[in-house]
């Protein structure tokens, strides 16, 4: 069902028993603990890694049909759930380490609502008392940046490598080689394994043209034929330790 | 004040345009009572709704449906305001939203109960959605949530050091987070919302409490509150600073201090009958809070 105002409600007046009000406290505890929203990035502050964010969906309050006056009924509004500020961005990280990403308005996030007050904590990053006794407030978001809904899904996801990707440049780990592309969909493999070819046909061809005076009576030195010999063999090597790490 | 002929001004909304007033308001102020009431209404400092029970003795049939209400159909929306004194001083003692009302007959009298809370349509229906940016005051967000509230106006707002050190997102019920955020310092009474620390409290038209202004028996201190009655003192307010001056209380066991001095008034009860025809009783039952320090006055907001 797609309509959510027409949230169903028993409105038939009846005494509830224990059991009625200790569900509706339930569910009243449910709604009223923020655990996780999901939201979308309004702005993203690189300085201190935070964002502002917009929750996705909308609050529904049942408030009184002003068509209708005092005696009317109830009928359920949609409205919005209040402005995240300043809600700082998780970066994946680990001593002087860490990965970054571009944030950028309307990436999508999941915000996750801290069990106690995170302001001390955001200014110090010690360990000391918290600056008020709130619980599972919309002021303690925690915003983890990457969550696709249909509408942003990645296209052609890569179920063989681990792939770190920007746009059209990506780096990805399969379990023993790497695959790293440019927009024009070259693998840095490809490039250098060309590239160490033409040094292999250059080296080659460079023995050759100096071999020829031998052939008419004056011979290549032994030391530089050596030379190329060596380099030619490390060009090969390097060529094929090249196709053991890069796609 | 002489504490003699009790009085009462009664104002029920009904559906329709007037409100049923009892006595019926004659020319020249408050008429002497005509029907019977009694009423039982408790004021506090705490964060949830007061609440009022008054029942009318033979109201005619006609005002008997008038009132009637479901505690079930929260969209009807009705007021009811009490004001009790003496002869024609009068203060009010109760304003609220009726959330049940209904008549039944006992014996010879048709008695018509209503119960009513004090911010009643606020407690149950407000909502807030709002985001406060870095540095906003403490202060200026608890006003902020006061007086978004529906049908009741911002009173005293004492003074709650401090401000973001980042920005707030705030969603819910607007009176639970009030609750939250003052850390249960919010009140509402007789349709103005107070937000007071322990050490404050506002003016209030009763200085002294003694024997001569009605104090009944002495007063007991448990749990750092003293408790007392007193003759139906209708204009004490809930927040309000008082004198207390008791001949008995004074007098503690040997090196043990009394308790007379200054206090803030935590909670008021109410209850009692006022009627034409029967005498009854009608008493006021008075909690104070101990508070080690002297006490600020907070002046209310001016509308």
């Amino acid at each position: 069902m797609n309509d959510n105002t027409s949230i169903s409600l028993n409105t038939i007046p009846a005494e509830p028993t224990m059991s009625d009000l200790l569900n509706l406290l339930k569910r009243e505890i449910f709604l009223d603990l923020n655990c996780h929203h999901l939201a979308t990035i309004q702005s993203f502050d690189p300085s201190v890694q935070t964002v502002t964010a917009t929750i996705n969906y909308t609050k529904t309050s049942f408030v009184l049909n002003e068509g209708t006056g005092k005696q009317g009924s109830y009928k359920p509004v949609q409205s919005n759930y209040p402005l995240l500020v300043d809600v700082p961005v998780i970066v994946i990280g680990g001593g002087k380490g860490n990965i970054t990403f571009p944030i950028n308005q309307g990436d999508q996030c999941l915000v996750l609502f801290n069990d106690r007050n995170i302001d001390n904590w955001f200014q110090s990053g010690q360990v000391g008392p918290v600056a008020s006794s709130r619980a599972h407030s919309f002021s303690d978001g925690i915003a983890l940046v990457g969550l696709n809904s249909l509408n942003t899904s990645i296209s052609g996801y890569d179920v063989s490598r681990a792939v770190f990707q920007n746009g059209t440049t990506k780096i990805g780990l399969a379990e023993i080689l790497i695959l790293i592309t440019n927009s024009n969909g070259k693998s840095l493999g490809t490039i250098l394994g060309n590239l160490t070819q033409a040094l292999s046909s250059l080296m080659t061809a460079l023995n050759t043209a100096f071999a020829l005076p031998a052939a008419i009576g004056s011979p290549l030195d032994p030391a530089w034929s050596a030379s190329v010999s060596t380099i030619v063999t490390a060009i090969s090597q390097a060529n094929t330790d090249l196709g053991g790490l890069l796609e | 004040m002489d504490k003699l002929g009790r009085n009462y001004y009664l104002e029920i909304e009904v559906p329709g345009s007037q409100s049923l007033i009892l006595p019926h308001q004659l020319p020249g102020g408050a008429s002497p009572a005509t029907f019977t009431i009694e009423f039982d209404i408790t004021r506090n400092t705490l964060t949830s709704a007061n609440v009022c029970q008054i029942r009318i003795f033979n109201l005619s049939k006609n005002n008997r449906n008038k009132i009637r209400k479901d505690d079930m159909d929260q969209s009807d929306l009705r007021t009811v305001l009490l004001r009790a004194g003496y002869g024609n001083s009068l203060s009010t003692i109760f304003s609220g939203t009726i959330s049940r009302a209904s008549s039944v007959r006992e014996g010879v009298n048709f008695i018509t109960t209503i119960e009513s809370f004090d911010g009643g349509f606020a407690f149950v229906n407000d909502h807030t959605s709002l985001t406060f940016l870095k540095g906003a005051s403490q202060e200026t967000m608890l006003k902020t949530l006061g007086s978004s509230l529906t049908n009741v106006s911002l009173g005293a707002v004492g003074k709650f050091p401090g401000s973001l050190s980042r920005g707030a997102a705030v969603s819910g019920n607007t009176t639970q987070l009030l609750a939250e955020m003052s850390g249960g310092a919010f009140f509402i009474d007789n349709g103005k919302v107070h937000i007071l620390g322990n050490d404050e409290v506002i003016e209030g038209p009763i200085p002294t409490i003694n024997a001569a202004a009605g104090l009944l028996g002495t007063p007991v201190i448990e749990n750092l509150q003293v408790t007392f009655d007193m003759i139906f003192e209708p204009r004490l307010l809930v927040g309000q600073k008082i004198l207390l001056e008791s001949s008995t209380a004074d007098q503690g066991r040997q090196g043990v201090q009394g308790f007379n001095g200054t206090y803030k008034v935590i909670s008021v009860k109410h209850r009692g009958m006022i009627s034409p025809a029967v005498c009854g009783d009608a008493i006021t039952t008075v909690g104070l809070s101990q508070w080690v320090g002297a006490l600020t006055i907070v002046p209310q907001a001016t509308q």
